[in-house]
């Protein structure tokens, strides 16, 4: 009997601390055939259950190539993911899922691909990122942009560093420099002008506050990238991960199963900003 | 939950110790947390109190600010205490104390002359002078949600005070709606958590557990005067637990 | 086949109910003197008109526990807890038929079974009760709701006897011959007309055309965000779900849901205090979107089925009927 709502008991197989508040757990579902049947596409979301604290939806941020374990980044922001932190290696928490779209990698190919990415907003895009690298050949040029407050919360520094090597445009921005920042200051749509992929031809994958989402929009478009090309993953409170608890609802979709990743011609549909 | 048993003190500030009195409602539940808890310092639950209060995990501080001799205790407390917690209504909104805030000055001041301690011009919530880190509201509070803060404590979580009405509570258990009979009830103003104790017995709330942050005064306001409550009645209502809101100042008039 | 009972020995049929369910469930009066759906033992049944609270609890109860969490040689048993109780519900109305269809098209058919709500609806026989008059604020007429679906017996109001209609084998089994004797009579006639009045052309589209329409600020402005009309809807099922310790214990813990409102601020926060839907005006047009618009073009039916509860409940007499039908009448895309 399938029951949606059940969480899979999984192993944490390794916890690696990227900034002061955000961690990389590595896990792996306890039943072994679980594991081997796992499969997931870049954008995808798991249902996270710490026992007894809750349980939250969480962007898949390892490799959909890599299968014999699953990456999850979380920021320590509530009392799940509290909870989350303090486990260690070896450890169990409940995993559903994979849930949700992804970023229709299949339809990118021959393209250029511009990454945008906000804070935590990096950790799905990630998974796509690695997918992109995998088969190289099949796309065009590729950037990267990520934005965050202050330079300890660069996330993945070393993984930018190495992307940097392989021939991907990246560029990072912090709001708050320091004195040893050499990045660039300000948001991440500051960036745009340093994008050296031509309008045509390149499509867009972003993830990050809604703000963030807003403004790139808008500052792409008058870039003259339209609608059709840019998608972008959004946040929203989940219950359920299956349509079933409304939380994620926005005008007549859903963020669970509909989304999190939308095209932008349908996000000017939906009521995105509601306030 | 950690081995090391959790230090715990109950204080009381200006009250009538009915919170203390309520969490010693939970009876054989309370033994068991016990297990788990350190009772430090607490005049209804120990014979003797130790003098030496020493370094305390979570202080329950019950009452309200009135005199100097409050605010000495209060700060003393808090120095002492890695988790504060407003132990119901005196503590977290002035509750009954509070009362005497909303009554004409002269009003005020014959009471304070009558008083026989010296007491401060106004009784005060904890907030008013120190950071309070957790509030348990109501009048008394309720004891099992006193219950769930400890579990909730006990394993690293900290819990917090969600926006949800009284009305939320009290339509999941089916009950009608008193608004809708017109009698006056403050539920779709007042925090819940006390499984709409009242409002199940046919008795209005009158706001014990503090009002929410998402509370709409006006609408509740004029819905209350179309019952023909009259301004002073209004006013006297909502300040029976709680300080007026400042969207419902015109309340205040000739008072 | 169809049959008829005195109204007088309803009371002995339901006794003969409780020998063969775990549950019999009645519309009756509660300490508050609101109507619900309660146990049947003996009390004053409550026939008259709809109940201002749905059965909704016997198939999305207010809360639930959903799963037991329990650590063993450091890893978890995971253990669903299903309400397989077997109920009957006496005295649904028509309307209330099609509320359970409208809940049976997300929790069975669409998504595949949520099993915390399929068992119990398949454990439940519902026993439905023909309207004979309108309620007040309801315009099932509208939506097309008035006529019972789904239930596996009808009842109708004939004088001192009930006319009874058989729907399915699982209604079958409960006419016993001690109460029910066969009729060949028509049927009586299951119209009424509603006072109130929803015009449904279009609905779905004209509603969210007319997202930023000023009726759902004016509306609002009067709202108290009590929740009342999200909890006494027969459909209204958004759900959080919540872990706790089992008290004293380390080691085993259980996993909640409640019927939570979209009322509340909380119901689209997410981590960090980020509220995606924070103003009254919004929610307040969450709710009746869901209703009329969302839901329709999602699943194919409507998820408000005409009851008129939420107007009824409404301290503020705030009126989903109302809203839509000055959308519909003034807003884009009228007819005009």
């Amino acid at each position: 009997m399938i029951i949606p709502e059940k969480p899979n008991v999984a192993e944490i197989l390794s916890v690696s601390q990227d900034t002061s508040d955000t961690k990389t757990f590595e896990v792996e579902f306890s039943d072994k055939n679980l594991q081997k049947k796992f499969k997931f596409r870049p954008g995808q979301f798991m249902m996270v259950s710490v026992f007894g604290f809750g349980e939250i939806p969480i962007s898949i941020s390892s490799s959909p190539y890599k299968t014999n374990s699953i990456n999850f980044t979380i920021v320590n922001v509530g009392n799940v993911t509290n909870a989350l932190h303090k486990l260690k290696k070896g450890n169990k928490i409940g995993l559903r899922g994979p849930f949700g779209n992804s970023f229709p990698l299949q339809k990118f190919r021959k393209k250029n691909i511009l990454f945008v990415s906000g804070g935590c907003g990096l950790a799905p895009l990630r998974s796509a990122i690695y997918a992109v690298r995998e088969k190289k050949s099949e796309f065009g040029k590729v950037s990267v942009l990520f934005g965050c407050k202050a330079p300890e919360n660069v996330l993945f520094d070393e993984e930018l560093k190495q992307w940097q090597k392989e021939d991907f445009q990246v560029l990072s921005t912090v709001d708050n420099p320091n004195k040893t920042w050499k990045g660039n200051v300000g948001l991440v749509t500051a960036l745009f002008k340093h994008v050296e992929l031509p309008s045509k031809n390149t499509v867009v994958m972003m993830c990050g506050p809604s703000v963030m989402i807003h403004f790139s929009l808008i500052e792409l478009r008058k870039k003259g990238f339209k609608d059709e090309q840019m998608f972008a993953s959004l946040e929203r409170l989940m219950q359920c991960g299956v349509g079933y608890c409304s939380h994620c609802n926005i005008g007549n979709k859903y963020t669970c199963i509909d989304g999190p990743v939308f095209n932008a011609k349908d996000l000017n549909k939906l009521p995105v900003k509601e306030d | 939950m950690s081995a090391k048993k959790v230090k715990v003190g109950f204080f009381s500030l200006t009250c009538c110790e009915g919170c203390e009195f309520a969490v010693l409602d939970l009876e054989e539940k309370l033994l068991k947390a016990f297990d788990y808890l350190e009772i430090v310092e607490s005049r209804v639950l120990m014979e003797k109190i130790k003098p030496e209060a020493l370094k305390l995990d979570i202080a329950f501080v019950e009452g309200s600010v009135i005199s100097k001799h409050d605010l000495n205790k209060l700060n003393y407390i808090r120095e002492k205490t890695g988790f504060l917690v407003a132990l119901g209504s005196c503590a977290a909104t002035a509750g009954i104390n509070g009362i005497r805030n909303a009554l004409p000055k002269e009003l005020q001041e014959r009471i304070r002359q009558k008083a026989i301690t010296p007491v401060k011009e106004k009784a005060s919530p904890l907030s008013a002078f120190v950071k309070v880190d957790y509030i348990l509201n109501g009048c008394s509070v309720n004891e099992l949600e006193f219950l769930d803060f400890l579990n909730k404590v006990l394993h690293g979580v900290i819990p917090r005070l969600e926006e949800v009405p009284v009305c939320f509570e009290c339509k999941l258990k089916g009950n009608s709606c008193l608004l809708l009979k017109g009698i006056p009830c403050l539920g779709p103003v007042t925090y819940a958590g006390c499984d709409a104790l009242c409002p199940s017995q046919n008795v209005q709330c009158i706001g014990c557990r503090g009002f929410t942050k998402d509370a709409n005064f006006k609408s509740l306001d004029n819905l209350l005067k179309e019952m023909d409550s009259g301004k002073k009645e209004r006013y006297n209502f909502f300040t029976y637990f709680n300080q007026l809101p400042k969207e419902l100042r015109h309340l205040r008039g000739e008072n | 086949m169809n049959y008829i009972i005195k109204k007088e020995d309803l009371p002995k049929f339901l006794e003969f109910l409780q020998k063969k369910f775990d549950q019999v469930i009645v519309p009756a009066k509660n300490k508050t003197d609101a109507t619900c759906f309660q146990q049947y033992s003996g009390q004053e049944l409550f026939l008259e008109t709809r109940t201002d609270f749905s059965a909704k609890e016997f198939f999305r109860p207010a809360k639930e526990k959903m799963f037991s969490f329990k650590k063993k040689n450091s890893s978890f048993n995971v253990e669903p807890c299903f309400d397989t109780a077997k109920r009957v519900i006496f005295g649904i109305r028509p309307c209330e038929t099609h509320a359970l269809h409208a809940l049976d098209v997300l929790f069975i058919k669409f998504f595949g079974e949520d099993r915390f709500y399929s068992i119990r609806r398949k454990n439940t026989v519902v026993i439905a009760l023909q309207c004979s008059k309108a309620c007040e604020n309801g315009f099932c007429t509208s939506l097309g709701t008035s006529q019972a679906t789904g239930h596996d017996l009808l009842f109708f109001e004939r004088g001192s006897d009930f006319f009874v209609k058989v729907e399915t084998e699982k209604g079958k089994e409960l006419i016993d011959s001690k109460f029910f004797r066969h009729t060949s009579d028509a049927l009586p006639s299951a119209d009424i007309s509603c006072k109130n009045s929803l015009d449904t052309e279009d609905i779905e589209e004209n509603l969210y055309a007319n997202f930023n329409h000023p009726v759902w600020k004016e509306e609002s402005e009067r709202c108290l965000s009590c929740t009342s009309c999200t909890q006494s809807c027969p459909t209204c099922y958004c759900y959080t779900t919540k872990d706790e310790f089992v008290f004293g214990s380390d080691t085993e813990s259980e996993r909640f849901r409640f019927l939570d409102s979209c009322q509340l601020k909380r119901f689209t926060e997410v981590a960090g205090n980020h509220v995606f839907r924070p103003s009254r005006e919004g929610r307040l047009r969450q709710f009746v979107l869901h209703k009329l618009s969302y839901y329709r073009e999602q699943y194919g039916v409507h998820l408000c089925i005409g009851c008129g509860r939420c107007i009824t409940v409404c301290p503020v007499k705030i009126s989903l009927v109302e809203i839509a039908n000055k959308i519909q009448k003034h807003g884009l895309g009228a007819k005009k």
